[in-house]
């Protein structure tokens, strides 16, 4: 029993090891998130609703991994707040596509922009 | 189907596709309208902006160096008080100063004085005595920012709002969404002093990837501003109409081929207008016969600002003119010797802004004080722009290194608050104080377009099937100083 239970805590150890390694923010996903974007501008621009709220939605899932990540590196209290801010305003995205209000998708989106700007002044790496 | 009609049929297939395609030229990428049938024979046509313009021009100074607007807008008592002290730690919070000199300590320079003029009470120092005299026309942004610290790249970004080559310059995007006013004369025109093109060239008055035919026309210094704008004299008008017309039908006959082909539309466009400037361009670009009060409030009795001054002069003939967009590029007066000919002064700052504010603020203040004469400044809007700008610290002990996190720019023109002061620097001048009020190029690219009368979220272009605009996914209309 007690073999067994070291190897289940190995097993636990291992995993959570794994689910902390899994949240790092590489380039590629900085990359996906800034080519989601500019889709996401283009499809509210052409007033492309399904592929709007589908880009809308997955940067909801990125600036998830983005706000896990700041969470664990600590002593990030205003990313983690503008990570917030952004998955908020994808929401915010979703809705105004959904209710065909394209102007305030548009303005939403040029919010979250500007969000992910000022979050690049203090934690991009050259 | 024989190979007649389908070749037919794939023609006009294509032509369809092609139309399609087109409506991607209109701004915001509307439906086919009658009004655009005429946009599609001629895309320089005059178009309906979304909303009443505040301004019919733009004159875009674009400072080439990037001056420091530490020494001559921004005046920082505290910086006088800790100069020659290292930089308190508290300042360079959040920014990266990878720039090539490091952090030295806090500089002035002791030749400076400062002053505060107009009923505004703006800050000038000694080095613009002529400019501070029209302190009351000027919209000050003393909380401008941008992205990266060498020359090309910033350069590029502050004219197309973007730090790789291929995207439109704010002027492209105006000819673009406007149309020409004067159909005799480029709506885009870049005008420069020196004698050497602007660094970094012409990417920064490109159309990217809009059709060619909105990219900025470069006028060169000096009496022939436009290249082989003559006829030769042995060659009559009849003559030249002639192979001008025949030209015409054989370029007609590719464009019916390749409809989609932009470079030959341009081309097509630009020799019916070169042959059309050949009547207005030379006069709207001759100063001789302009008053001698007249060339020397615009400072052409002084060698220093002589070069600057018939840039500017013509500048302002231009926007008579219904020119849209004078982009003008700073470059060094003739005859001064300097290894650095733009406002570049990692050292040495003293002289070299000594120089180059003299160039620049005897033409800048005539220019403010014609226009307004001429009630032409209501509807045209100055703008004095740079890369960036430079450090509160000394480089090489007689310089500035650059700095892209807070600089001055400023406006003055038709649908702004005239003698205002929106955003500032911190207590030293290094970084903009209150980051909700930063303004990046973006947001002046937006602003300058809502004073034209275009919505930035709403000039749009498909391109490649993406639906781009000229503040790319950011810009924010600065609200505050519009009047």
């Amino acid at each position: 029993m007690q073999r067994k239970l070291i190897a289940f805590g190995a097993m636990l150890f291992v995993s959570a090891g794994f689910a902390l390694a899994a949240v790092e923010l590489d380039t590629d996903l900085m990359q996906n998130i800034d080519d989601t974007n500019k889709s996401l501008a283009s499809n509210i621009a052409t007033r492309d609703g399904k592929a709007a709220i589908a880009d809308a939605k997955s940067m909801n899932d990125m600036f998830g991994t983005v706000e896990t990540y700041f969470v664990q590196k600590g002593d990030a209290a205003n990313a983690v707040e503008l990570t917030k801010q952004s998955r908020e305003l994808t929401l915010t995205i979703v809705n105004a596509v959904t209710a065909n209000n394209y102007d305030a998708a548009t303005d939403a989106a040029t919010t979250l922009s500007r969000t992910c700007k000022k979050c690049h002044t203090f934690y991009k790496k050259e | 189907m024989s190979i007649n009609s389908r070749r037919d049929f794939l023609l006009k297939s294509g032509l369809g596709l092609g139309a399609g395609a087109l409506t991607g030229l209109l701004p915001g990428g509307g439906l086919l309208s009658a009004a655009t049938a005429a946009e599609l024979i001629d895309p320089l046509a005059p178009k309906q902006p979304h909303f009443p313009a505040k301004i019919k021009s733009v004159i875009w100074l674009h400072q080439n160096g990037a001056p420091s607007t530490l020494d001559l807008y921004d005046y920082k008592p505290d910086l006088q008080k800790l100069a020659g002290q290292p930089v308190p730690a508290s300042f360079l919070k959040g920014i990266k100063t990878s720039t090539q000199g490091g952090v030295g300590k806090l500089y002035v320079s002791k030749e400076r004085t400062w002053k505060q003029y107009g009923e505004s009470g703006a800050w000038f120092s000694s080095l613009l005595p002529n400019m501070a005299q029209h302190a009351d026309k000027i919209t000050f942004i003393k909380s401008s920012t941008t992205i990266g610290a060498t020359h090309d790249i910033s350069i590029l970004k502050l004219n197309t709002g973007d730090l790789n080559p291929g995207r439109p310059s704010l002027g492209a995007w105006i000819s673009y969404a406007l149309g020409a006013a004067n159909p005799d004369l480029p709506p885009y025109v870049v005008l420069y002093n020196g004698d050497r093109e602007p660094q970094a060239g012409s990417v920064n008055w490109s159309s990217g990837f809009l059709p060619a035919v909105y990219q900025g026309t470069a006028f060169r210094p000096g009496d022939s501003p436009i290249l082989y704008l003559d006829r030769p004299e042995l060659r009559s008008a009849t003559q030249q109409r002639a192979s001008l017309d025949l030209l015409k039908q054989l370029n007609n006959l590719g464009a019916q081929r390749y409809p989609n082909d932009t470079e030959l539309r341009a081309r097509l466009r630009s020799y019916e207008l070169a042959d059309r400037m050949q009547v207005a361009a030379p006069a709207a670009v001759d100063i001789s016969k302009e008053s001698a009060a007249t060339k020397e409030l615009y400072g052409l009795n002084d060698k220093t600002s002589q070069s600057y001054g018939e840039v500017l002069l013509r500048a302002r003939r231009l926007v008579e003119n219904g020119v849209r967009f004078v982009q003008v590029v700073s470059g060094y007066p003739e005859g001064v010797e300097s290894e650095r000919q733009s406002w570049d002064a990692h050292s040495e700052l003293d002289q070299n802004h000594g120089v180059m504010a003299r160039m620049v603020d005897k033409p800048i203040a005539g220019l403010l004080h014609d226009l307004k004469e001429r009630g032409l400044l209501d509807t045209t809007l100055v703008v004095w722009a740079s890369e960036f700008g430079r450090t509160s610290w000394g480089e090489s002990g007689s310089g500035r290194d650059h700095n892209p996190w807070g600089y001055t720019t400023w406006m003055a023109g038709g649908g702004l608050k005239a003698g205002y002061t929106y955003g500032e620097t911190d207590e030293i001048g290094l970084q903009v104080a209150d980051k909700d009020k930063a303004v990046d190029t973006y947001d002046l690219h937006a602003t300058i377009l809502q004073l034209m009368g275009l919505d930035h979220l709403k000039t749009t272009f498909l391109n490649n099937g993406r639906s781009e605009r000229p503040t790319v996914v950011y810009g924010k209309v600065i609200k505050e100083i519009l009047a």
